[in-house]
């Protein structure tokens, strides 16, 4: 091979791999540029559904559910239930034993004036051992469920009375009630029957979000909707489904609505609804069923910043709190509504909560917030006159890491 | 492959001592095959002498030829020699740095996961798949490991040229490609941050290119052709790798500001590969080139980028001149790299290669000597492997110690091969993991206690219900989330492997929870586990005194622990003869590595239930 016909070659190369060069980097800067437009018009969307944290008001005591250890790491986060009455002075550990509760605890009202809890499926186990208690946590007695509980804050509905309601996961969601005793349970509906029903065809029912009975002592169901502007909650009258009359609010028409809590209180059933208004923002509307086959009263809605919802649960007087985590690292706000009383209730935005605050609960004459730093609790109680948040208690919870590896 | 030999450490003494004790005996195999070739080879040399001595029975009134050199491979072109031997050595290295203690645990969770964590699912299911095997039987598998590289090492180094060496390339390319796919993730070519100074595109790729190259028929050594093939392609692949160098974005044009700064990929790279345990001398100098990295992180991928570029485009030529100075380049470049950037490879106890540096430079230097010397000795084509049976009596005896030495090679890849084979068909674990991590079963001889319980049915069972069958008996809650599962699906697992045998056995369990022990719960336990079509299991339970009696007898215990945490129980298992004494306790406890102990406890279980089926222990 000559030098000339071997220095033509090398040019050749040389220009081929400038062209390769050039080549790569303009498909690397078109890339890029899609790769960035794409990451920004990602859109806030809603939570599926209520966060587990939440606060129940039974009788003078409120019930605290918050989840606490490494709160990264599944297997050795542990819920805790905490309880506060007028006679225990402060927050007392009333968490269920018997059963590893890292996938999460729900409550309800439980026979004779009690509480029943019920666990979340987690791990390898795949149905939900339910607990019992009568004397504020003291005795647990465990009861069968024969499902996995779905993970919604009111997977567990009941009255001191007698009926008890839960939402399994077979059949895509289902609603059971307790026939005898809260370990024999029978099948009231699923997610797919109501979805076929008269009733839960308008909704386009997309899944089972809540149970809780009504003030008649029928099974009230709320759902998440595919049909925008349409709220899902239905009560099972002999076995066929009927809409509870609800006129939509204004600021919902125009998205999906999800009944996000449906919650017995002292006078009624509390609802909680989440939908999107016109500029995509959530929007969160009360609402109170307090008489039998009535439309509830709605609150007027409440459009908190974009960001998350931290904890829910009822006040004692029968109204409805939420706790939101704007996004970024701003401060959580706490947000109440009071049950009606003549006028259409609103929203009052609540003095800011400390950062970190991970729940919130509504005693008579008292609101507490609370963080979690690993298996130490620390309460906040709010002085209403200063609106300001003062350390009240801290408690350290013997979890033991590692147990649910 | 989730949390792959998790639980045991990776110098587990009993895991090791197991893989020492099987390598012995393999040695001892080893031994034997060449004393038998050795044998066989004097025989056959004594023969070709009694075949040829004067007034001997075969060769009077018959005209046999005298034993001489044959003319089979002994025309070996340099390139095809400096290839097969220097393969050869570094399989040779690769099969002894397979002979590491921590290779039977660490292999799976250190090697091939980390190799696949930046790929695909599809290739992490790949490699989760031989993952898993190899967990599953991390002696047999790594030992195997062992004896493949070594006997394939070996047979590279003594084939003869021609169609035995063509047939040692393709055992070289078949295993190398198992090597690149299983071992490296496919080198890492579907993952992220593919650079040639890591690896890329795996050292056994060039293995699978060695061996092919090996394998290639006879004729094609002796044209310059290959080595200018050979070189455009090492060409190319170099200008890709320095555009992919290049790219931006990739973090290689980055060093590290400060120490608090985020570190660029090959600062952190080398940063990484600084903290292997390795001699100090070696952990200085990378020590150091991360530090001058670090400080001029730009520059130093700029001189790879050049560096890449210009011998690429010397490679591609293919001309004489220019592929010289470009092979020498290339090897230059691949061994700083080497040092530098790969630490050499093969440190930290799980080091399996001298990574890609090194079969690279082999692979260019063999290029440019297919190129260069091709034609400087006659290529003659070789006999038929059936042809030279047939006539042994007439190879010389280097041919012959060369062919047996070959026999022996490929009897000592078989010798690891056929184990590894059998296990991949096995559907159980090792038991030795299980020993390993629980410790081996302990030997009783004492009657088993009785006690007065239900099973999921509501049947009153005592321990005298099972007399006449083997009892495994241990103890589970129903509503626990992890252990109790593991444990359940293990006593399924042995339960299937005794087959027909199961008659003759009782699975029992008593429930280990004072709280949820209702039969509805041990029942939703059997639906869970799928134990309710196993006929003979039984899931005992009873009030909480009978319970508390059973746990107490058995020495159990299950204590409820507060918090949102689980019953705390015993985790341990008897196994009770027909006659009801309890003849062995085993751990069931699953560790953190419940993976690791897929189906290794069942396989012990059912080991010590046939032990007893078979053989009742008289008192």
């Amino acid at each position: 091979m000559s030098d000339s016909h071997a220095a033509h070659r090398f040019a050749v190369v040389w220009r081929l791999v400038v062209a390769i060069v050039l080549v790569s980097a303009l498909l690397g800067s078109v890339t890029t540029t899609i790769a960035v437009r794409s990451a920004f018009s990602v859109e806030y969307r809603p939570l599926p559904d209520a966060p587990l944290t939440t606060a129940f008001v039974q009788g003078d005591s409120t019930w605290l559910e918050v989840p606490m250890g490494h709160l990264g790491d599944p297997s050795n986060t542990f819920w805790q239930l905490f309880v506060r009455s007028p006679s225990t002075g402060g927050w007392r550990t009333a968490t269920p034993p018997g059963v590893a509760d890292n996938g999460g605890l729900v409550m309800a009202d439980g026979p004779g004036g009690g509480l029943v809890a019920g666990f979340l499926p987690s791990q390898d186990l795949t149905f939900s051992p339910l607990s019992v208690t009568t004397d504020a946590g003291g005795v647990w007695t465990g009861a069968y469920f024969p499902q996995g509980l779905l993970s919604v804050p009111d997977a567990l509905g009941g009255t001191s009375a007698g009926v008890h309601l839960a939402l399994g996961r077979k059949g895509g969601g289902s609603l059971l009630e307790a026939a005898r005793s809260l370990s024999t349970w029978r099948p009231v509906t699923t997610a797919g029957a109501l979805g076929r029903s008269a009733a839960g065809a308008r909704c386009g029912v997309e899944r089972l979000t809540a149970a809780a009975v009504a003030p008649d002592g029928d099974p009230l169901v709320g759902t998440a909707c595919r049909r925008p502007g349409v709220v899902g909650l239905f009560e099972i009258v002999d076995g066929r489904s009927e809409a509870v009359p609800v006129s939509t609010p204004p600021a919902m028409l125009r998205a999906p609505v999800s009944v996000l809590r449906v919650v017995s209180t002292g006078t009624g059933v509390a609802v909680l609804l989440e939908g999107s208004g016109q500029t995509g923002q959530t929007v969160l509307v009360a609402g109170w069923i307090s008489a039998p086959s009535s439309a509830p009263v709605l609150s007027a809605s409440f459009s908190p910043p974009r960001g998350a919802l931290v904890a829910t649960g009822t006040t004692p007087g029968g109204g409805v709190f939420v706790l939101l985590q704007p996004v970024g690292k701003g401060p959580p706000e706490l947000v109440e509504v009071s049950a009606p009383q003549g006028t259409t209730p609103a929203w009052d935005v609540l003095p800011t909560p400390p950062r970190g605050t991970l729940g919130a609960a509504f005693s008579l004459g008292r609101i507490d917030a609370v963080t979690v730093h690993y298996s130490t609790l620390t309460d906040y109680a709010l002085d209403e006159d200063s609106g300001t948040w003062t350390r009240s208690e801290v408690i350290h919870v013997p979890i033991q890491y590692g147990s649910s590896d | 492959m989730t949390g792959m030999g998790r639980g045991l450490s990776a110098h587990s003494s009993f895991v090791v001592s197991a893989f020492h004790h099987a390598l012995w005996l393999q040695f001892l195999v080893v031994l034997l095959i060449v004393a038998v070739l050795a044998g066989v080879r004097s025989f056959m040399r004594a023969r070709q002498f009694s075949a040829v001595a004067p007034g001997s029975a075969e060769t009077s009134g018959a005209d046999r030829p005298v034993p001489e050199e044959p003319t089979v491979g002994v025309a070996e072109p340099v390139a095809h020699r400096v290839l097969r031997v220097g393969f050869g050595l570094i399989w040779l290295l690769d099969g002894l740095l397979q002979g590491q203690a921590a290779m039977p645990l660490s292999l799976p969770s250190q090697v091939m996961q980390p190799a696949a964590s930046s790929s695909p699912m599809w290739v992490q299911h790949l490699v989760n798949y031989a993952g898993n095997l190899w967990i599953d039987h991390p002696v047999t598998a790594a030992a195997s490991a062992v004896w493949i590289q070594v006997g394939i090492g070996f047979l590279l180094l003594v084939v003869p040229f021609g169609r035995w060496s063509r047939f040692a390339g393709a055992v070289s390319a078949g295993w190398g490609l198992v090597v690149w796919v299983f071992g490296e993730a496919f080198g890492g070519i579907f993952g992220q941050g593919l650079t040639w100074m890591f690896g890329a595109p795996g050292a056994a790729l060039f293995y699978v290119l060695a061996g092919v190259l090996l394998a290639l028929p006879t004729r094609v050594w002796s044209s310059r052709a290959l080595g200018r093939w050979l070189l455009r392609a090492m060409g190319l692949f170099f200008l890709g790798m320095a555009v992919l160098q290049a790219w931006p974005g990739r973090g290689f044009w980055q060093g590290q500001a400060n120490p608090h700064a985020t570190a660029g990929s090959l600062t952190s790279m080398v940063q990484g590969m600084a903290q292997t345990q390795q001699p100090s001398v070696f952990e200085a100098l990378i020590r150091a080139f991360g530090q001058f990295d670090a400080a001029h992180g730009w520059a130093v991928n700029l001189f790879m980028v050049i560096a890449l570029v210009v011998v690429g485009a010397g490679l591609l030529s293919a001309h004489p001149r220019f592929a010289r100075w470009a092979v020498l380049a290339s090897v230059v470049l691949c061994l700083a790299d080497w040092v530098f950037v790969e630490d050499l490879g093969f440190f930290g106890g799980v080091g399996t290669d001298p990574n890609s540096m090194i079969p690279m430079t082999l692979v260019f230097v063999v290029g440019y000597l297919a190129l260069t010397r091709a034609a400087d000795v006659p290529i003659v084509e070789p006999l038929r492997i059936r042809q030279a049976f047939r006539s042994w009596h007439t190879l010389s005896p280097s041919y012959l110690l060369r062919v047996a030495a070959a026999m022996g090679a490929c009897a000592i890849v078989l010798l690891g091969a056929v184990p590894m084979a059998a296990a991949s068909t096995s559907s159980s674990a090792d038991p030795i993991l299980t020993e390993a991590l629980n410790g081996v079963p302990v030997q009783e001889h004492v009657r088993a206690p009785s006690f007065m319980l239900v099973d999921q049915f509501g049947r009153p069972v005592t321990m005298s219900s099972f007399r006449g069958r083997v009892v495994a008996l241990t103890f589970l809650d129903p509503v626990c989330t992890t252990d109790c599962p593991v444990i359940a699906q293990e006593l399924r697992a042995a339960d299937a492997m005794l087959g027909s045998a199961s008659r003759r056995v009782a699975l029992v369990a008593i429930v280990a929870n004072p709280l949820y022990r209702s039969t509805q719960f041990t029942v939703a336990f059997d639906r869970q586990e799928y134990l309710d079509n196993v006929s003979n299991w039984y899931f005992l339970t009873g009030s909480t005194a009978q319970l508390t009696q059973a746990w107490r007898r058995f020495g159990a215990s299950a204590l409820v622990e507060p918090a949102g945490a689980m019953v705390d129980h015993s985790e341990f298992a008897e196994v009770i003869d027909q006659r009801g004494y309890i003849c062995t306790i085993l751990s069931t406890d699953p560790g953190q590595g419940t993976q690791a102990l897929r189906l290794s406890f069942a396989s012990l279980l059912d080991t010590e239930i046939r032990q007893l089926s078979t053989n009742p222990r008289s008192r």
